[in-house]
């Protein structure tokens, strides 16, 4: 996916979208703070999750910051996600 | 062409577990047994767990299966035979010594868990097969006041270690409930492959092949060398205080977060395997060579109880990599998300659908001209908590719980974990042909140490 495609705020919608098309499927009423890990999230999906994350929001998450709160929820990782990029600009900014 | 009546479909990796049993039965090594050991605060009710087992086996046909095709090189399903057991074996043991009043006097003495274990591995293979078919026995061992041991020995060929789990859960609700609702459906249709047309899915096999191809130039090294020979199993365990544990998880932690904690494992696996070779070999083997199996259930529906639902994942690791063990950690990390980003999982399962349409001898001979003979150099998982949802079975307390898998030389050796209530439990399982005494000691000893930080490595 090119620089310009890259969504980099996405919010709970979005990480559910793509959750649903590649890692996870979620029933129609499954809420943004719903317990992901209740509803089967795992390590190999966690796995394929960050892949998708770098993919499609260009962010990379270390692995230290793979928690139970921060991918418990769509919301929480669409915090962790906007939290991430936030600190890419600002990386990208002080390395101009 | 006359066959049985049909239960299930097998699935693309229980074919290779069947053509694994096949090389094992052939090359004197017995069935393919894993058992899991729940350790109990007393006896359990020995009448409610008759009925949850006759229950058990009314419910789940493939408790009885055997395999077979219709015709050559088509689908293989699971069979019902007409030797099919009418109920599955509960046997009684009890250890030495005078026994409280309440347990069972009845039971035949053994010596020790670890021997009722290394029977069960051992002889007790070629009874799941004759008179009666069947693919799992329960043991009680009564051990007076020191307690009593559940013990379900499980065929790997209809089930892995995450079925084997929905298995107790499955017998423990039937025990106290024989109208229960199923914990999960017994077996689902194996996946389809995602690609229609013949060629394109002959295509999607080409990035395993050739990424195996890759690791074929460097060479698989297993401990028992590249010939099956007959040789008992073994295995040893010990469960770690809550200390220790914590330690343990906290190193983890340290160095590939507190979730994922699997390449952390991984490494210490590689580190003690390594151990042994420089010990006992002369030498380090030029490469570590693993294949991790991948569990593949669909996220988000409930697993099946009777299925080997795993793709297999390589990692390599290098001796000079050995020494820092963060670095290596890291580096098995990387290895996951390249292998994941070339899709060689699906390329696997692919490759693996393709596999499934040969007999086992076929399935085996073409597996060992590809792999010369090895395709890991050991086994290991961690298998995270043990039944976490289970508390009692058969009105009697669960202590402890943890999986003894068996397994085929070549590789010969395997180290395992799991947790519960915040203790690990480390499990070595090996063939007598892959190790000896001072070198199973310097295994499982050397696994203890990297998983603490106890060896000399860079940190």
């Amino acid at each position: 996916m090119s620089a310009e495609n890259i969504q980099s705020r996405p919010d709970a919608g979005a990480i559910r979208a793509l959750l649903e098309r590649h890692v996870l499927e979620l029933p129609a009423d499954f809420p943004e703070d719903g317990d992901l890990f209740g509803a089967g999230m795992d390590s190999m999906a966690i796995m394929q999750l960050l892949l998708h994350l770098e993919e499609e929001f260009g962010v990379k998450i270390p692995m230290g910051e793979v928690t139970g709160e921060n991918f418990s929820t769509t919301a929480a990782i669409a915090r962790l996600v906007a939290a991430k990029s936030d600190e890419h600009a600002e990386e990208d900014r002080g390395g101009r | 062409m006359n066959m049985p009546r049909k239960i299930a479909e097998v699935g693309e990796t229980d074919a290779f577990v069947l053509a694994t049993e096949w090389k094992m039965r052939r090359s004197g090594q017995g069935g393919h047994f894993g058992c899991s050991v729940l350790e109990l605060s007393s006896p359990p009710d020995a009448t409610a767990l008759r009925a949850g087992l006759d229950e058990l086996l009314r419910r789940h046909p493939m408790l009885v299966a055997a395999s077979g095709r219709p015709w050559p090189f088509t689908t293989p399903w699971y069979v019902r035979p007409r030797n099919a057991a009418e109920s599955l074996p509960l046997v009684r043991w009890r250890l030495p010594g005078p026994l409280p009043d309440d347990a069972a006097a009845d039971g035949k003495e053994i010596s020790s868990l670890e021997t009722l274990v290394d029977w069960l591995l051992n002889e007790a293979s070629a009874t799941f097969l004759r008179p009666a078919r069947h693919n799992m026995r329960v043991d009680l061992l009564d051990g007076g006041a020191g307690g009593c041991w559940l013990i379900v020995t499980w065929s790997h060929a209809i089930l892995d270690g995450v079925g084997a789990e929905l298995l107790l859960r499955e017998l423990a609700n039937l025990c106290h409930d024989s109208k229960a609702d199923s914990v999960a459906p017994s077996f689902v249709a194996p996946a389809r492959s995602p690609w229609s047309k013949p060629y394109d899915r002959w295509q999607a096999t080409w990035p395993m092949l050739e990424h195996l191809q890759g690791l074929l130039q460097q060479g698989i090294h297993s401990l028992a060398g590249p010939k099956p020979k007959a040789s008992r199993m073994r295995a040893r365990w010990e469960r770690l205080d809550e200390v220790a544990t914590a330690a343990i998880q906290e190193r983890a932690t340290r160095f590939c977060g507190p979730l994922i904690q699997t390449h952390f494992h991984l490494a210490c696996a590689i580190i003690a395997h390594d151990a042994v070779w420089r010990r006992h070999r002369g030498g380090s083997a030029p490469v570590y060579t693993v294949a991790l199996p991948v569990q593949l259930r669909a996220r988000g529906k409930a697993p099946p109880i009777f299925r080997n639902n795993v793709s297999v994942m390589f990692f390599t690791a290098k001796p000079d990599e050995l020494s820092d063990i963060g670095a290596l950690t890291a580096s098995l990390v990387r290895q996951q998300q390249d292998a994941m980003k070339k899709g060689l999982m699906a390329s696997f399962s692919e490759m693996q659908r393709w596999m499934r349409l040969l007999p086992a001898p076929l399935y085996s001979f073409f597996l060992d001209s590809q792999m010369k003979g090895q395709n890991t150099a050991f086994h290991h998982s961690h298998t995270g908590p043990f039944a976490k949802e289970l508390g009692a079975i058969a009105g009697a307390a669960i202590r402890d719980g943890w999986h003894v898998p068996g397994l085929f030389a070549p590789p010969g050796t395997g180290l395992f974990m799991s947790q519960r209530d915040g203790r690990a439990t480390l499990v070595m399982s090996w063939r007598e042909c892959a190790l000896a005494e001072a070198e199973a000691a310097t295994l499982l000893n050397a696994f203890r140490q990297a998983l603490r930080g106890e060896m000399e490595t860079r940190e």
